[in-house]
């Protein structure tokens, strides 16, 4: 190690580093514009190849075809777990009659 | 990711951000970055328009290898210091017009250098004593003392031994001392 202290040159070297150049806005945009070439000239980054989620979109129609399944897969699910209570009152109430008027056949008369 | 939150991502990291696609990697690697490129190519070629231009080319440069850029093998910042470094020297050497290991000593400019102390202006002086310096002993002198830089960096910057940057290092600094000291004692200049 060698010892620097007291250094003559120190005062010196400090002196630059306080007078440290630092770009202008200029020489950045500069810069920039070369970093935005680059890129463009690079194109998009590479896309990974098309896999079975991507075929299977593309035959449902794409993004939203696939929303509206999933909103109407959702709903029918939340129907199941929790009925609403119109859907409640329909099944406890409902009577199907098959024959209607049978009974009146059986009555004697 | 937002620009301030790139402040944790190192270098490397947002060179190969930069590589796929990330404009604002290359935002903030021209703000960390390209100050100290600017920095030492002014202090080698004493000219600011000249150094504005090396540091646009040497960034240039780092934004072309980014797709190519193996990760363990240097720190960008290493890297364009030693791009810098010799855009610096190829232009040293067409201003001169000779090879680099033909140049003469420069002649005695001690006349620019005590006109900056009188006007104590010690980081006017400096450079025009650095001036007067062999390249490399330039080179040197500057990462060390200036850039701040390990001597193993400097090292891999110049491409030469630790030893070797040592002894360019302690060289320089004995001419600096030769070219400042006597002036500043004639000025009545130390403190």
């Amino acid at each position: 190690m060698t010892t620097e202290q007291n250094d003559p040159l120190d005062a010196y070297f400090d002196a630059a580093r306080a007078k440290a150049p630092q770009p202008s806005g200029a020489l950045q945009a500069r810069i920039l514009t070369d970093a935005d070439a680059v890129l463009a000239s690079a194109g998009a980054p590479a896309k990974a190849p098309p896999g079975r989620l991507h075929a299977f979109l593309a035959a449902v129609g794409g993004w939203p075809a696939m929303a509206g399944l999933a909103t109407a897969t959702l709903a029918g699910v939340w129907i199941g777990i929790s009925p609403p209570a119109m859907v409640e009152t329909l099944i406890e109430t409902q009577t199907v009659e098959y024959l209607p008027g049978f009974d009146a056949l059986l009555e004697e008369g | 990711m937002p620009l301030d939150a790139m402040s944790d991502v190192s270098d490397t990291g947002l060179l190969v951000r930069f590589a796929n696609g990330d404009r604002l990697a290359a935002v903030a690697l021209t703000q960390r970055l390209s100050p100290r490129a600017l920095g030492f190519a002014t202090r080698m070629l004493g000219d600011a328009a000249e150094a504005e231009d090396v540091t646009q080319d040497a960034m240039l440069r780092l934004w072309k290898i980014a797709p190519e850029w193996r990760q363990g093998e240097a720190e960008p910042a290493t890297w364009l210091y030693r791009v810098v470094r010799n855009l610096c020297i190829d232009r040293l050497r067409k201003a001169r017009g000779v090879g680099l290991d033909q140049i003469a000593e420069p002649e005695d400019g001690t006349p620019s250098v005590e006109a900056a102390l009188i006007a104590q202006d010690r980081a006017a002086a400096l450079q025009l004593a650095l001036n007067q310096l062999p390249d490399r002993q330039r080179e040197a002198v500057i990462l060390r003392h200036i850039e701040g830089l390990a001597n193993p960096e400097i090292a891999q910057i110049m491409e030469i031994s630790t030893e070797a940057v040592e002894s360019l290092t302690a060289r320089g600094k004995r001419a600096l001392s030769a070219a400042l000291s006597p002036k500043r004692e004639e000025l009545g200049y130390d403190d």
